[in-house]
């Protein structure tokens, strides 16, 4: 943990607005995402704007951890050529300083809600569930990636149209009930955080409790994910320095 | 002595990496090391660089796995590899790195906490301590990174190279202090090439040497040997170098004194050559074979001649394509001191005809044998044999002969001590061995044999019944000779079929008093210049057949108006004899014609 604290320390030495920037940088991401979709496009639905916000923070925090880890490994060689270290360690830093920052965004958001005056229900509870589940997901597929991108370094291109495509798939903004055919919707459903922003979206804009059957499902699919991923990177723990060499 | 802490066992490392979608580059960087690390020693690696030294390390480390052999510790071994600031950030505090990479190395965080205000007081960094790490110097993050260092406390210290950290002051204040640490009772690995601080530091060396343990014993004997024998190393290479520049020097100058035409096409311009070369002192450089590699070869040999200022004028002369005759010609027309012309192959004989057999030029065959690849070679094969006559030319020329080691020709000094003379080049190595053993033996003490040739189809037996003698492979040739009928040039290739050299060869040595008995036959089966275009491989055949034929008759005719010429017909199995006799040519054409329609 001390690592991820120094890392955004580093971080924020780095640029002038330090700690400023971890939340205007969503603040205008946002602002395009609603210039684009609320008002030129007339996609807005009703509260688009919260709509929006909910959807690009959750989205922001998967892209964001899954871009920055994937290279995690394949970046640390000045420290695995000189120190026996488990690889995970790498993925993992990534995943939980991209997880910090996004939390602070994420109350950010909610103070946003309460301000909007979106109610605030008994089912925000569930939310740090939720966040939990996300963070499965986001470690499972990080440290997934973070492991294969050393073997096969062209992942790192084909990456970013990934999580373009993703993104389009997972209604971040427009709602996927209304835009697809039901039929369509089902598989759209497949992908796991078309699911987590829906059910964001339900407890934060629509007061409802979550769709509790999706969530187990999700959150012991990232619980497996996890597993698999890490006993990956373990089991070719000691190849990857010779991978990227 | 107790049980090893860290024991290495036939351990190999080999380094692959990627450059391309399907290209790898490897390194084998170790090769079957194995030693022991006993509790509480020192023990110091020594070696050049790249020799894997720091692999070792890394391996013990536990940072990289080996390809095979095995490194087993003893249970509960802590290993650090000593490494100055690994994991250091630039952005961050001094304060913030030192935690940092001390957590890295293995140290608990409180452990460094309290040790934090040591290591900045050894390090002189009180004042920049709370900075960030990108506004310290060099120095500055090594001496951070070493004061660190001090503070670890494994069960197996690596260290690789690190005591020439800050400066002066510095420097000696941490050899000190690495001095103490390593005496201590703590194991220690220790890679330096600073030899003196090893025989200080270290109990036992290791010297490491192409990724194989070289010596290994006490430090003051292992470090000496490896010095003498890098001492040993340079001599050498600085003799060498003087050598080669005397001698360039040399020739550069000779030059500058002397300067002969380039004769393009000698027979033209034999007069005006006869008249520089002279016969007690003409160097003859037989380039035999092909490729442009070869003539850097010739280059590189010429230049390793001794004395070379007695070699007279330079004859280049090459029996594959003259490129690289040019080439060396080029070169030797400003660096032989004697200067240098250009000839083909069949004019070698001619370009040294002043030289009564046996006397005084010196030759220089230099060997261009088969460097190539085997496909090469193969597509050589009908020509390589080339260069045979000129070189038996050259040898029945030549009072002394220096043969420039290399492959098929290295076996002539071996021969020259024999009654029998075996000049040959083979392709494959197994086939060399298979020559001397034709040379040495009994099958041709007989004095019958003429020509002894790898034919292709002939079997062995039969060739042998034919007063032939045939090796198996088809990639190569071979001449065996009794001394005395070399002598007489009583020889041919058969595999040269189109027999001007040959024959321009016979017609030298019969000028030169010599009798000739003429062997030839042609083997056209596997030849490889086939003329373009043409579809029945028989009809390609046999007219080749024919022009060979044509070629030896009008040679024959041309040489030989008086003589009496055998020819033997070869095709396939079957052989035609054609009897030549003096001033029968008609009947000859008869019989070619005859031959033609079969």
């Amino acid at each position: 943990m001390f690592k991820v604290r120094a890392n955004l320390r580093s971080e924020i030495a780095r640029d002038y607005l330090n700690y400023l920037w971890w939340v205007v940088e969503p603040i205008l991401f946002m602002g395009v995402y609603y210039i684009v979709f609320g008002i030129l496009l007339k996609q807005g639905t009703d509260n688009f704007i919260p709509f929006l916000l909910i959807g690009l923070t959750a989205w922001q925090w998967f892209a964001n951890a899954l871009t920055h880890s994937s290279t995690s490994i394949f970046n640390a060689q000045g420290i695995m050529r000189h120190i026996k270290i488990n690889k995970i360690f790498f993925p993992l830093v990534t995943v939980f300083q991209d997880t910090i920052k996004n939390l602070i965004v994420f109350s950010l958001l909610l103070l946003f809600c309460v301000l909007y005056g979106l109610p605030v229900t008994i089912f925000w509870c569930f939310l740090p569930l939720l966040l939990i589940i996300q963070c499965l997901l986001v470690i499972g597929t990080c440290v997934l990636f973070s492991g294969l991108v050393p073997f096969f370094p062209d992942l790192r291109f084909m990456l970013n149209s990934g999580l373009f495509l993703l993104m389009c798939l997972s209604g971040v903004f427009f709602d996927i009930d209304r835009t697809f055919i039901p039929q369509h919707s089902v598989y759209v459903y497949l992908n796991p955080m078309a699911g987590l922003l829906k059910n964001y979206r339900l407890i934060l804009l629509d007061g409802q409790p979550p769709d509790w059957g999706y969530l187990v499902l999700v959150g012991f699919g990232s619980l497996l994910l996890v597993i698999c991923a890490s006993w990956l990177v373990n089991r070719f723990n000691h190849l990857y320095l010779r991978a990227i060499q | 002595m107790s049980a090893p802490i860290i024991s290495l066992r036939e351990v190999e490392f080999l380094y692959r990496i990627r450059n391309g979608l399907f290209r790898h580059f490897e390194h084998q960087a170790l090769r079957a090391v194995s030693f022991d690390i006993y509790r509480g020693e020192t023990v110091g690696l020594i070696g050049r660089n790249g020799s894997g030294k720091s692999t070792l390390l890394r391996l013990i480390a536990g940072i990289v796995r080996p390809d095979s052999g095995q490194i087993t510790m003893a249970p509960d071994v802590s290993v650090t590899l000593l490494t100055l600031h690994a994991g250091f950030d630039p952005e961050l505090p001094g304060r913030d790195n030192v935690v940092l990479s001390g957590m890295l190395l293995g140290l608990p965080y409180r452990t460094i906490l309290a040790k934090l205000d040591k290591v900045v007081a050894f390090a002189e960094l009180e004042a920049f301590i709370g900075e960030p790490l990108k506004t310290y110097s060099d120095g500055m993050r090594a001496r951070l990174g070493f004061a660190l260092a001090l503070e670890l406390v494994p069960d197996v210290f690596l260290v690789d190279e690190v005591l020439g950290v800050g400066d002066a002051a510095f420097m000696r204040k941490a050899k000190n202090a690495m001095r103490c640490k390593l005496t201590s009772e703590q194991t220690v690995v220790y890679v330096s090439h600073d030899l003196q601080s090893v025989v200080e530091l270290c109990d036992r060396v290791i010297w490491v040497e192409n990724g194989l343990t070289r010596i290994a014993g006490k430090a003051s004997e292992v470090v000496e040997a490896y010095l003498a024998a890098i001492l040993e190393e340079e001599n050498l290479k600085c003799e060498r170098l003087q050598i080669e520049a005397e001698a360039k020097n040399k020739w550069v100058k000779a030059r500058s004194e002397t300067q002969i035409p380039f004769v393009k096409s000698f027979k033209q311009d034999i007069d005006q050559v006869n008249v520089n070369v002279s016969p007690e002192n003409v160097g003859l450089v037989v380039i035999h074979g092909h490729g442009l590699e070869r003539a850097e070869d010739c280059l590189f040999s010429l230049a390793s001649l001794p004395a070379p200022q007695d070699m007279g004028i330079l004859v280049v002369a090459c029996f594959g394509s003259p490129n690289e005759a040019r080439e060396v010609y080029s070169w030797a027309k400003t660096g032989w001191p004697g200067g240098a012309v250009l000839v083909s192959g069949d004019q070698v004989g001619e370009t040294v005809l002043g030289a009564p057999p046996g006397g005084k030029c010196r030759c220089v065959v230099l060997d261009l044998g088969p460097q190539s690849t085997e496909i090469q070679a193969r597509n050589a094969a009908g020509r390589y044999l080339c260069g045979i006559p000129g070189l038996l030319w050259a040898w029945f020329l030549a009072s002394e002969m220096t043969v420039v080691p290399g492959a098929p020709f290295a076996f002539l000094q071996h021969m020259s001590s024999r009654p029998y003379s075996v000049l040959g080049c083979c392709v494959e190595d197994h086939l060399r061995e298979e020559m001397l053993k034709c040379a040495g033996g009994c099958t041709l003490s007989q004095g019958t044999m003429r020509t002894c040739y790898v034919g292709e189809g002939v079997p062995r037996d039969q060739a042998v019944e034919q007063g032939q003698y045939a090796l198996d492979s088809v990639y190569g040739g071979c001449m065996a000779v009794p001394l005395e009928l070399f002598r007489t040039i009583g020889l041919f290739d058969e595999g040269y079929s189109p027999a001007h050299a040959d024959l321009d060869f016979c017609q030298r040595a019969v000028q030169v008093g010599c009798t000739l008995e003429y062997c030839f036959s042609s083997r056209v089966q596997g030849h490889e210049r086939l003329p373009l275009g043409t579809s029945s491989p028989a009809l390609v055949q046999e007219e080749m057949l024919v022009s060979e034929l044509r070629s030896a008759l009008r040679y024959a005719r041309k040489y030989h108006p008086d003589g009496l010429f055998w020819l033997r017909f070869q095709r396939g199995l079957r052989q035609i004899p054609l009897l030549v006799v003096r001033g029968q040519w008609k009947l000859a054409r008869k019989l070619w014609h005859e031959l033609r329609r079969a």
